[in-house]
């Protein structure tokens, strides 16, 4: 921008979108070491940060994917939505669970990938589900025979599954070879399971070498987990006590009663279990208790809390507990030893748990990070109740992390190193801060998204000025009005500037839809003219026509025949998969400009299909399955090379060109190089769009794959290299439009010229320049968006400065960047530091006369190229309606949080 | 203040040795020593004192006054220490260190070690103030203190004899001892700041401490000096401005907190130095858990933590570097926690702060117990460790007081205080009171003052130095919010009792904000003879509207009438109050106060009023005029005004009969002749006056001028008219100024001639003063050093020995020993007894040979006081004349008293029928001083009356048989065997 044009902006808070609270949280296992001591009884490398599991009240889980690389030791943005299991309509997710398909398989000392995980939900019914975490879709359930389940807790060795139900009875269920049977069920109690912990397993008897003594020198790592047989399984009950039972006769072995008050029973929420045995329980009293592992009697008792704990979590090595509920802390056990050993040199890894009389449990610190009730707790890595003498360390350099997540809808994120660590200097993985001990480290939240794959569920039609929210089943419009006062009332404002809201009464609500379901609704969109808007669940796409009437309100005419458009299209081929094929559901969708095509992406099977809607009824136009197929990957990546030679090779006819396409079956990682097999691939493409002049359509996939396809040839053009991290914005430059630009979680930008086939000299260095400050921003791009002057006539000439301005926006900030300034200028770092000083006012306050661009380029560029601005939070949305008229959609956090029950609040001081 | 009490220890001193040895009969009655001692006193202390006081002024009545003043500086931060076997604890207080007994909250002596300077200045005292101490753990009967004159003092406290000076050199802040380093001390001491940081100022904090091991042995050059330097010592590391230092129980560790963080040394490796571990705001104290290895930190936002950071963390490859510690929080103080302090078997911890709460953290579970409602921020918690009995904890109070609490119930069981005078303490009120309540309740001989709460009083008895009861006027909230807007309080303005002592009227007030109206309130408080203390018996609202009240005086008593009291207020008015009976249907009448008139002057404002002697007449001064009132009609009688006095601030009867008044006005004072209604003389002075004092049964009253000084020091120019002259009788300077007078009564003082006044005052510091020609009180006990010589053996009380005294059955001998040394001395007399209490202890004859003779003494001096008493008869009430009459036959019958059978009988029925009943007379001795209803009536009945029987005795003798035979008053009930005590209970109680 050569001068700070004004922009006005619609800060929309009407969009009455409600996030969903956070009900369960889930970090994948680790596999257990093998019974042969020393091996693996350390783990010398880094752990690869797992998958987070984050279940939501409305019955969708997001899979959260670490945004750092192996070799990164932090990672600002942390985990971002890599996919969304979107659950069925009005249904609940309370507890997840992960487990290790083929626990043999897994090293012990590496975090399992996501696809040899296997993951289990239930949801307050009887039945409990798994789920095809590549489909996105439920793969099986099974009931639980005993009524509601209230809490499900698969084994160390992740091969039984227990679950603690409403009739008091443990039914086990039996993972064993990727299965889900009942295996058995222990004694009924009379009263509620309400929390389950596994108790350390035992090296087996049955083995006829020591476990411990390492005699035997042949490995024989095909049974590890043969080595392991659980012992015990704790429960904590509705009736004031926690039962502890032998896994191997299914009886009561003890019962421990904690405190309750006259008349009620407390209600133990939750239970954990160390490697020593030793038993942890939280209650609705707020205490915290610790019981003693061979007898059974109270150790410890905090009143740690002054309301319900629902959920704690154990510290990778056992060494810490933190608890967390009703009362919006998390409080922190640490396992001290008040004296010194004999020697003071003596190993730290025996005797941490070594229970001396000297070392004890003390409640170290206490946090409030949550501003509602706190409902799951996980850490990473995750703890495994091992036996002392296999008991695992971990780097002591790496902080694990605690993630909690409540009705507050936010995941928040903490350093847990402990205090006692700090020899070393321990890396924040988080990045927030330098310290990474969990008692002075700034903990981040994960912003919540509102829509799947962390798209937003927001989108605009430009020309018809509306505003389209999908929610879980329905979809609101609204309109904004024109500005009637015209430039008088356009206050000037920059982009960074804190810009006067519009005036009230400058939108209105013109549509509100409920659908009938299946499952919760996942995409939407709404063509640019304000014609046609499309959402879908899962399982069915439904396009409706949108009609003005008289009023102004809009009157939505359903497509019937849209599924019976789709289905021959969707439907099985001959080698794909049957069953889930059928579905017409669309995962991402976009309208040409034009609004006269609809692209869709199938949900399940991930084609691409163009719709013609200029006719009567919908008309496909042309089905590319790039997505569906393997096409380009070489392991998991595209590589550049492979993709320029398929990008200047021959093919015109994308269906035959992606049969010669190079391309890797994704199971033989690293193997093999080239094949010509091509098989289908289980993804999901999750973002896509179309360049201004209708020309050009690109589409990513959660596999960070991105296609190109020519709309008005509708062909196949090309596949880019793909980035390590999944790409978040993708837009086609409106000044230039073949220019793509690409947004990645990690908060790096790329650009791409899809004519020309590549990476444009200048994005290079557009990439390394981009400040750190932007890459370090904690929040992900979620969107870009870009200033189009094409109807503007007040605009002088847009010159390529402007143009080439492209607003990126995370939910708390909006950043505007130069793309080309690297070239021109070379580098934002001056600008940094600008920023924070009061320079920025300066700006504003002495504008260059209009027409004197030319000559105050330099200086307002450099101030231009770059600026960050945090203003709006949390953002839904963003985006150019038309020339310097911007709409920022806010959802503040306190109308989300007014809608709820009020939290529990204790007075400081003062009465009662 | 401290100037004044140089001489007092000095004179004490060559008193209190002979006064030491006391009875060994007199411990469970502390009441009762004053009666026998006072008399006796008046004797050494014009007779021998008088040489060996160099501080003291001669007592010429031009020169300046001497003046004492009754109150003892403020609390010390230094933490409370007990000796090893519970029954004493070690108190800092300036320089000196004051050893209380616990049995009965008594300063049993006093460790001053600036005793061979007596004419130290303050800057000495402020020198040498004790910052810390510790027993010797390899000799419990030693106690090592550092002060910040660099000097390490090791005392034999038990005979009171300093045994090593050690100079370290620079100020000690604290000091560290353990078991396992014999004759070493570790010491913080203060690093002097002389280097430049590195942006070139130096570094002004000086905020810097260095901690050192010293070996408490002198060197050899220097082992016969009076200070000594230690032939050994060496720096472990350097802190912060340390404020806790201390040893873990096993002695491997050693800690010291200073600014924001805890230093950790390994004592097996102390060459390593410090590891520091990071608190987040700045540490203030520091104790250790008692058993296990772990600390507790107080910091200044309130937060207690507990460190688990003794283990393996303090490497000596980590020295240097700043750690983090796995630490347990414990919040609840609001603002900065002072003290810390672990129960003996480290199960609770209890901390103290600003709140005036005790908390007491039960350790297992971070449950908390409260004592709240302490009185005043909290300073000092420390645990009686008594090998025997219930726990007790011991809290110090910054208004210098200290507070048992029982472990069992958590109820306050004893308070051991002086006078609390310093109401900023709690409340810090930038603006001093225009007026405080000082006045002198007769009955009881008791002053009131204002205590360290604006809305509470307090009644001091200066002739046993000791505070009686305390009364809260108005109910108020004691807690302090710093962070809020400060609430004021209710003040207590005004408090006169009136002439019989049945009365006392408070004014206490409350300024107005946007969100209450102001509040005014007049009280009148009948005295409860039975229990002791003031009942309130009216409450008038706004008897001036919100206006001010100026004044308020109770009418002398008059046989005609019944008792009035007037009050002039800001709102123009003249108020009468009248007592009116009401009886009931019933046997009982009741009594209250209404209203009588209401007048006014003009549209004058009173500013004063004061009653003529006879009750007669009321003169109020009204702007310039005076106006005299008729009593019993209420009709103004006459009004006088003068040219030489513009305007009359105050006026007020001056003479023995009354005649005349004084107006004084801001410059002016003119003495009318109320018969003649003519001015008689009239002086006027240079400087402002500020109030006028007088007393009814003197020709002579006082003036109090302001001298506009261009000095900073105050001073306040007393000027001692006669009624019939102009020309001062004398003229005294005063360092200070006054925010109220009093005239002390004239049995309170033994100076020369009773004619002479005494005035009690409070000053601008908050300080109690008594002020006078040659004024003497009796001394403060234990306020030298006196050895403890049985300082391991106070017997333990039962609960027979509560209720009847000591045993008859105990050998004297075991009685002897069994005394507490710190008894209020007593009763001596003739000089070759006490010539035989000059020796040392080792050099006494054995008790046994000294009883008899000072036995006979008291017999000697019993007739004569007796006739007095019963002369001067009117006002001594009923239970004093019993007591005296129970006295003298029961003490004459002591020697040959056996306990026959069917006594014994008797007291055994006497013990079941009195064993239900609250145990009255424990607190009797244990000397509550908590006007808590009927509990300690006795003590207060008993202090109260034997004063006034005194007093009269005095003002009826003349003033020239003050001669060293002066018959001395009722012999202390004290001397009397514990049989006379329980044979005056047994007759009361059957009787």
């Amino acid at each position: 921008m050569t001068e700070p044009k004004p922009i006005s902006v619609h800060r929309c808070r009407f969009v009455d979108f409600t996030p969903s609270p956070i009900t369960a949280l889930a970090f994948p296992p680790l596999s257990l070491p093998s019974v042969k001591g020393k091996k693996s009884a350390a783990i010398r490398k880094r752990l690869a940060f797992g998958t987070l599991a984050v279940g939501h009240a409305n019955g969708n889980i997001e899979l959260c994917e670490w945004t750092g690389l192996e070799h990164e030791q932090q990672a600002p943005q942390a985990w971002v939505v890599k996919k969304t299991l979107s659950g069925l309509y009005t249904s609940k997710v309370d507890s997840l669970a992960f487990t290790i398909r083929d626990p043999d398989l897994v090293p012990s000392d590496q975090t399992p990938a996501l696809s040899s995980l296997r993951l289990f939900s239930a949801g307050g019914g009887n039945d409990l589900a798994e789920w095809d975490i590549e489909r996105g879709v439920i793969r099986r359930t099974i009931s639980s025979q005993g009524g509601s389940i209230w809490s499900i807790a698969p084994n160390p060795a992740s091969t039984i599954l227990a679950l603690g139900c409403e009739d008091g009875s443990i039914h086990l269920l039996s993972l064993e070879l990727d299965s889900l049977t009942h295996l058995r069920r222990f004694d009924r109690v009379k009263s509620r399971i309400l929390s389950l912990a596994w108790g350390p397993p035992v090296p087996r008897e049955s083995q006829p070498k020591a476990a411990e003594t390492n005699e035997d020198s042949d490995d024989d790592d095909d049974d590890l987990a043969e080595d392991w047989s659980d012992s015990w399984l704790v429960a904590g009950c509705s009736d004031s006590c926690l039962r502890k039972w032998d896994v191997a006769s299914g009886r009561v072995l003890d019962r421990m009663a904690t405190d309750k008050n006259k008349g009620e029973r407390t209600l133990v929420w939750t239970v954990g279990a160390l490697g020593d045995g030793t038993i942890i329980s939280g209650d609705s009293l707020g205490v915290v208790k610790f019981w003693d592992p061979k007898t059974c009697t109270q150790m410890h008792s905090f009143q740690a809390h002054n309301a319900d704990v629902l959920c704690m979590t154990i510290s990778p090595e056992g060494s810490a507990i933190y608890t967390a509920g009703v009362d919006q802390k998390i409080v922190q056990f640490t396992h001290v030893r008040t004296s010194q050993p004999a020697s003071s040199q003596a190993p730290t890894k025996t005797s941490l748990l070594n229970r001396s009389s000297t070392s004890r449990w003390v409640q170290s610190f206490a946090r409030r990070m949550h501003s509602h009730d706190i409902r799951s707790i996980c850490i990473f890595p995750p703890h495994t109740p091992l036996p002392p003498s296999h008991s695992r360390t971990f780097p002591a350099d790496v902080a694990p992390i605690l993630a909690s997540g409540g009705l507050d809808m936010s995941v928040v994120l903490t350093p847990a190193a402990l205090p006692t660590n700090t020899k070393n200097k321990i890396v924040n993985p988080l990045s927030t801060s330098h310290v990474a001990t969990w008692e002075d480290a700034y903990h981040r939240k994960i912003g919540y998204s509102s829509g799947a794959y962390g798209r937003s569920g927001v989108c605009v039609a430009r020309a018809g000025r509306l505003v389209c929210c999908v929610r879980e089943a329905g979809v609101s419009v609204w309109r904004i009005k024109k500005r009637g006062g015209g430039g008088d009332g356009e206050e000037g404002m920059d982009v960074d500037e804190v810009p006067v809201p519009k005036e009230d009464g400058g939108w209105e609500r013109v549509l509100d839809m409920e659908l009938n379901v299946q499952s919760n609704l996942i995409a939407g969109a709404i063509s640019d003219d304000g014609r046609w808007l499309i959402v879908s669940d899962w399982y069915e796409t439904k396009l409706f026509r949108l009609e003005s009437l008289p009023n102004g309100q809009l009157k939505p005419k359903r497509i019937r025949n849209l599924t019976s458009v789709l289905q021959p299209h969707v439907s099985p081929s001959a080698k794909s998969h049957s069953r889930e094929s059928i579905s017409t559901g669309g995962s991402t969708f976009a309208f040409t400009p034009d609004s006269s095509k609809l692209v869709l992406a199938t949900s399940v099977s991930a084609y691409i299909l163009v719709i013609d809607l200029s006719g009567d009824a919908p008309r496909v136009l042309r089905k590319f399955d790039h997505h569906h197929l393997n096409t380009g990957l070489v392991g998991q990546r595209v590589v550049k090379g492979l993709a320029k030679l398929q990008a200047t090779g021959t093919g015109e006819d994308a269906t035959e060109k992606s049969a010669e396409t190079v391309g890797v079956d994704k199971e033989d990682e690293d193997t093999e190089s080239t094949s010509g097999d091509v098989r289908p691939v289980s993804t999901t493409v999750t973002r896509m769009a179309t360049s201004l002049d209708g020309q050009w359509l690109a589409t990513s996939d959660d596999l960070h794959r991105t296609h190109i396809f020519n709309l008005d040839s509708i062909q196949h053009h090309c596949i880019l290299p793909s980035f390590p991290h999944p790409i978040h914005a993708l837009a086609f430059l409106p000044s230039s439009p073949s220019t793509l630009i690409l947004g990645l979680a990690n908060n790096t930008v790329q650009v791409y010229d899809v004519e020309a086939r590549s990476f444009p000299a200048w994005s290079r260095h557009l990439a390394n320049a981009i400040p750190k400050r932007f890459k370090h921003l904690h929040d992900p791009i979620v969107g870009v968006t870009f200033n189009t002057n094409g109807t503007s006539s007040s605009s002088s000439s847009p010159s390529t400065d402007e143009a080439r301005t492209a607003v990126f926006w995370g939910s708390t900030w909006i950043c505007k960047i130069q793309l080309d300034a690297g070239v021109v200028y070379g580098g934002f770092e001056k600008k940094r530091r600008r920023d924070g000083s009061g320079k920025k006012r300066k700006d504003v306050a002495a504008p260059p006369p209009e027409g004197e661009d030319t000559e105050q380029q330099p200086l307002y560029q450099s101030a231009n190229n770059f600026k960050l601005i945090t203003t709006y939070r949390p953002i839904l949305f963003a985006e150019f309606i038309a020339s310097g008229e911007l709409v920022v959609v806010e959802r503040p956090l306190v109308d989300v949080l007014a809608k709820l029950p009020p939290a529990y609040f204790k007075p400081k001081y003062g009465a009662s | 203040m401290p100037v004044a009490v140089d001489p007092t220890p000095a004179m004490a001193a060559s008193k209190q040795k002979h006064a030491a040895p006391s009875l060994p009969t007199d411990i469970p009655l502390p009441d009762t020593p004053k009666t026998a001692k006072k008399p006796r006193k008046k004797q050494p202390s014009q007779t021998q004192d008088a040489p060996p006081t160099p501080g003291s002024s001669k007592s010429a009545p031009s020169s300046s006054w001497t003046w004492r003043s009754l109150t003892v500086s403020s609390s010390s931060r230094v933490p409370l220490l007990f000796t090893k076997d519970g029954s004493y604890f070690f108190s800092v207080n300036g320089p000196s260190v004051k050893i209380y007994s616990v049995a009965t909250g008594r300063v049993v002596s006093t460790l001053y070690p600036l005793q061979h300077t007596p004419a130290a200045d303050i800057d000495s005292e402020a020198r040498g103030t004790i910052t810390c101490m510790a027993l010797n753990p390899h000799n419990a009967y030693q106690l090592i203190t550092g002060s910040l004159d660099g000097v390490v003092r090791v005392w034999d406290f038990v005979d009171a004899v300093l045994l090593k000076t050690l100079d370290v050199g620079k100020p000690v802040h604290h000091l560290a001892v353990h078991e396992r380093f014999r004759d070493e001390v570790f010491v913080s001491v203060a690093r002097p700041a002389k280097r430049v940081n590195s942006k070139g100022n130096p570094t002004a904090n000086g905020d810097n401490n260095s901690v050192m091991r010293v070996v408490l042995k002198a060197t050899d050059a220097t082992v016969n000096l009076p200070v000594q330097t230690p032939s050994e010592s060496h720096t472990i590391g350097k802190t912060r401005g340390s404020s806790g230092l201390a040893f873990s129980p096993s002695g491997s560790w050693l800690v010291v907190t200073a600014g924001h963080k805890a230093y950790v040394a390994s004592t097996s490796n102390l060459k390593a130095g410090f590891t520091k571990f990071v608190s987040p705001d700045k540490l203030t104290c520091l104790a250790f858990h008692p058993s296990e290895e772990y600390f507790a930190t107080g910091d200044e936002k309130g937060v207690v933590r507990l460190w688990y950071c003794l283990n393996d963390s303090v490497s000596p490859e980590s020295t240097g570097t700043e750690k983090k510690a796995t630490t347990t929080t414990l919040h609840w103080h609001a603002h900065a926690v002072s003290s810390l302090a672990f129960t003996a078997n480290g199960a609770y911890l209890l901390t103290g702060g600003e709140e005036a709460v005790l908390v007491i953290w039960q350790l297992h579970t971070g449950k908390k117990e409260f004592v709240p409602r302490l009185g005043a921020p909290i300073i000092n918690v420390a645990i009686s460790n008594a090998t025997t009995g219930e726990e007790s904890y011991l809290v110090g109070l910054a208004d210098a007081s200290f507070v048992f609490v029982r472990s069992g119930t958590l109820k306050v069981s004893r308070t051991i205080a002086r006078i609390k005078i310093d109401p900023a303490i709690s409340n810090n009120r930038p603006t001093l009171p225009s007026s405080v309540p000082l006045t002198v309740h007769s009955l009881t001989s008791t002053l009131v003052l204002p205590s360290s709460h604006p809305s509470m009083i307090q009644m001091y008895s200066p002739t046993i130095a000791d505070l009686i009861s305390e009364l809260e006027v108005s109910p108020s909230n004691k807690i302090s919010r710093r962070d809020d807007k400060q609430l004021d309080p209710p003040r207590v303005e005004r408090a006169v009792v009136s002439e019989n002592g049945k009365w006392m009227a408070t004014v206490d007030s409350r300024a107005g904000d946007e969100a209450h109206r102001g509040e005014v309130y007049l009280k009148l408080w009948s005295w409860e003879k039975k229990g002791g203390y003031w009942t309130l018996n009216t409450r008038i609202d706004r008897p001036h509207g919100l206006k001010n009240v100026t004044a308020v005086t109770f009418r002398p008593p008059s046989e005609v009438s019944s008792l009035q009291l007037a009050t002039t207020g800001a709102d123009g008015a003249i108020k009468i109050w009248r007592l009116r009976q009401v009886s009931k249907e019933g046997k009982n009448t009741e009594e209250f106060w209404v209203a009588q008139a209401t007048l006014n002057f003009r549209s004058e404002i009173p500013s004063d009023a004061s009653w003529s002697l006879d009750g007669s007449l009321l003169a109020v001064s009204l702007g310039p005029y005076i106006g005299l009132y008729d009593a019993e009609t209420n009709m103004l009688s006459s009004v006088l005004t003068s040219p030489e006095c513009p305007l009359v601030n105050s006026a007020q009867f001056v003479g023995k009969s009354s005649r005349y008044v004084a107006a004084v006005g801001p410059r002016d004072l003119v003495l009318w002749d109320v018969v003649t209604q003519s001015v008689l003389w009239h002086y006027r002075s240079f400087s402002g006056i500020t109030r006028l004092a007088s007393r009814n049964d003197s020709d002579s009253f006082l003036l109090l001028e302001k001298p506009t000084s261009l000095t900073q020091s105050p001073t306040t120019k007393v000027t001692v008219f006669n009624t019939s002259s102009s020309t001062p009788i004398a003229t005294q300077s005063l360092p200070f100024h006054f925010l109220g007078v009093t005239a002390c009564p004239p049995g309170w003082t033994q100076g020369g001639e009773t004619s002479s006044l005494a005035l009690l005052g409070v000053t601008h510091s908050w300080n109690v003063v008594l002020l006078g020609d040659n004024i003497t009180l009796p001394d403060e006990i234990g306020a030298t050093h006196i050895g403890l010589r049985d300082a391991g053996a106070a017997v333990k009380r039962t609960l027979f020995d509560d209720i009847f005294g000591a045993s008859l059955f105990v050998s004297p001998s075991v009685q002897s020993s069994a005394q507490s040394p710190n008894v209020q001395s007593s009763s001596w007399k003739g000089k070759d007894v006490e010539r035989v209490f000059d020796a040392p202890a080792y050099l006494m004859p054995p008790l046994e040979a000294l009883f008899d003779p000072l036995v006979q003494s008291f017999f000697v001096e019993r007739g004569p006081e007796k006739k007095f008493v019963k002369d001067e008869g009117e006002g001594a009430d009923d239970r004093m004349d019993e007591d005296e009459k129970d006295g003298p036959i029961l003490v004459g019958s002591k020697p040959e008293r056996m306990v026959g059978k069917d006594e014994m009988a008797g007291l055994v029925n006497l013990f079941k029928s009195y064993a239900i009943r609250p145990s009255n007379t424990t607190i009797n001795i244990n000397g509550i001083h908590k006007a808590s209803a009927q509990i300690n009536g006795v003590t207060s009945h008993s202090t109260t009356s034997t004063p006034s029987s005194k007093a009269k005795p005095k003002t009826a003798v003349p003033p020239s048989t003050s001669k060293p035979s002066v018959p001395s008053p009722v012999p202390s009930p004290a001397a009397a065997s514990p049989g006379v005590r329980a044979g005056s209970k047994r007759k009361k109680s059957l009787g």
